[in-house]
């Protein structure tokens, strides 16, 4: 675990976790422009008129709907992305920590084999 | 100890501290080293000032820019000031015989902070002189500006005489005073900047009172901590 | 510097802080993202009011503050850590204080570039016009805030400045304690100029969710940010005990 190279590579591993939010594909996630066809024409007025506004409440709820979903999904990939770095992040910090211990008991054995050579 | 019957009697702290400020004005008065490196400095700063804001217009705006420039020279003919005491200081071990002094060595730092005020006061006036033809500055309108200069100086050299006597020996000090000095001294660099700029015609008077106080808690606290550290820094 | 044993306490400590954080910053990820309110819902477009200047919306950006002011408070406390050492190093003269000022610098100078860049591109977004630096406008706090840090790099450019082990560790204590006035002026200096910075954020956190939120965010992140303080002291001990090791 002591070794540097190793360091290295889950710093790296972090900063890449990091950068991964620039290369996430935000378009396939966004919504697309609607088709817009121009209704058939009616006869009267009122009739064209309710038509319209049922129609525009469907597209407008469908729309939200949608809207709701891209958003979700794109706080959800940033939680993950976000998640993913705090725990590489911390990982390094306990692991870290326990080669320490190691690395402290190693120059505590060097010492006691000084000691020893000198008495 | 016990007194030795022969040994001259330990002088006062007051007959110590006008020995010691005398040391360093006959010092000066000598080698004119500081006065002459801050000075020179100091108007160089003012040319080179002008030089930069020669095509502005020369309006309020460029008033209270030059005003907030002229801080900035003080604080960095501050900085070579402090250079090069610190610099005497150490040149054959001079500040281990002065340590000697049968006295706390905040008063030492108090001599320190005393007379490197008066040169850099004497550089402003020098600096202020220059400024007002070159710059076409007008700086007396409220005398209460004095005080301001006065609290600001001694803001920045309460922390400036106990930072230099690290920097003094440390590689590369004289850029590392500056590195170390300039973080530190920034809330008084702040007030004296601020309460300059309320004191000037135009402006409200009655905003100044706050960077008054910012400045006065921050001299009582630099001197404060000066006095009590810089003893602990040059021991052994 | 002289003989410093690393003790099993401080591995523990930073192993314990370390893994204590990761749930803390679990927690708050989690709650952040899917239990404080998204935008979409109307009626919930959260704001702030800068002393100077209209409300600004957030939309969904608010939701760095759950980082930004955590490390805020963790550099507080690095610089609070800092002073305390200096003082206690003067008075006890044991290197384990001079370890923790050196920690806590180290640990402030990592966790400050995180306070200024989240609160830059915070800014860039929410009043900017959303470019890097736009948001950046030389207002006291955030000026106040890179000098803080620029005084954490300063210490420890000055301990590399000094051979002599005796007046590093006097110049690291007498510097440490300098460093401590520093914070208040960083916390009080929304209140000496107009500003952009907002004083409080009381609009966004009358949200009860947010408020939360913000609450579990400012114990657990700052617990794994102090983790790191202790990781560095472990590092550092070790370091001293190798060097010690071989120069005997």
């Amino acid at each position: 675990m002591n070794h540097p190279r190793m360091w290295m590579a889950l710093l790296c591993l972090a900063c890449a976790l990091c950068a991964s939010g620039l290369a996430a594909d935000s378009k396939s996630e966004s919504l697309h422009p609607l088709n817009e066809q121009p209704p058939a024409k009616t006869t009267g007025e009122s009739e064209l008129r309710s038509q319209l506004e049922t129609e525009y409440r469907a597209q407008l709820e469908k729309r939200v709907a949608q809207e709701k979903i891209s958003m979700e999904g794109s706080l959800h990939s940033l939680w993950m992305s976000n998640a993913a770095v705090w725990t590489v992040l911390f990982t390094f910090v306990v692991l870290q920590a326990l080669s320490a211990r190691k690395r402290s008991a190693e120059i505590e054995r060097l010492r006691r084999s000084r000691q020893g050579d000198q008495a | 100890m016990p007194t030795q019957p022969n040994a001259p009697a330990k002088p006062s702290a007051a007959a110590a501290f006008m020995a010691l400020l005398g040391r360093e004005v006959l010092v000066e008065w000598r080698t004119k080293s500081l006065i002459s490196s801050m000075g020179l400095f100091a108007l160089l700063c003012v040319v080179v000032v002008g030089l930069g804001a020669r095509s502005l217009p020369s309006d309020d705006t460029l008033h209270r820019f030059v005003l907030a420039m002229l801080w900035v020279c003080t604080v960095f003919a501050a900085i070579v000031g402090l250079n090069r005491a610190a610099v005497a200081d150490q040149r054959k071990g001079l500040i281990y015989a002065l340590l000697l002094a049968p006295h706390d060595p905040a008063l030492l730092y108090l001599t320190r902070v005393v007379s490197v005020l008066a040169f850099l006061l004497v550089t402003q006036s020098l600096m202020i002189l220059a400024a007002i033809p070159l710059l076409k500055l007008t700086l007396f309108d409220d005398p209460l500006i004095l005080a301001v200069i006065v609290m600001a100086d001694i803001g920045v050299l309460a922390p400036g005489v106990l930072l230099a006597s690290i920097t003094g020996r440390a590689r590369g000090g004289e850029a590392l005073l500056t590195i170390l000095l300039m973080p530190v001294i920034v809330p008084v660099f702040l007030g004296a900047t601020g309460a300059t700029d309320a004191l000037q015609p135009g402006q409200d008077p009655a905003a100044a009172t706050a960077y008054l106080l910012l400045l006065g808690i921050c001299d009582a606290m630099f001197a404060a901590l000066g006095l009590l550290l810089f003893g602990r820094l040059n021991e052994g | 510097m002289p003989d410093t044993p690393t003790r099993s306490t401080a591995v523990w400590v930073t192993v314990a802080l370390g893994a204590l954080g990761m749930v803390g910053v679990h927690v708050t990820l989690y709650l952040s993202y899917f239990y404080t309110p998204t935008q979409v819902t109307p009626g919930t477009l959260w704001v702030v009011t800068p002393d100077s200047g209209a409300p600004i919306s957030l939309y969904e950006s608010y939701r760095i503050f759950f980082i930004h002011l955590p490390s805020a408070y963790t550099t507080a406390a690095c610089c609070g850590l800092t002073a305390l050492g200096g003082v206690m190093y003067l008075l006890s003269r044991k290197p384990k204080w001079e370890l923790l000022i050196v920690s806590a610098a180290e640990t402030g100078l990592a966790v400050g570039a995180m306070v200024l860049l989240t609160g830059t591109l915070w800014a860039d977004y929410a009043w900017g016009s959303g470019r890097l630096g736009s948001g950046w406008n030389w207002e006291a706090r955030l000026t106040t805030m890179l000098i803080l840090w620029l005084a954490f790099a300063a210490l420890l450019v000055l301990r590399r400045a000094i051979d002599q082990p005796r007046q590093r560790s006097l110049a690291t204590a007498v510097y440490g304690i300098l460093l401590g006035p520093l914070y208040p002026l960083v916390s009080k200096a929304v209140d000496i100029n107009r500003t952009s910075h907002p004083r409080s954020f009381s609009d966004l956190l009358s949200a009860p969710e947010i408020a939360t939120t913000q609450r579990i965010a400012s114990v657990g992140v700052v617990i794994a940010l102090l983790s790191l303080v202790a990781l560095r002291y472990t590092w550092n001990s070790v370091g001293n005990n190798l060097n010690t090791e071989r120069a005997a």
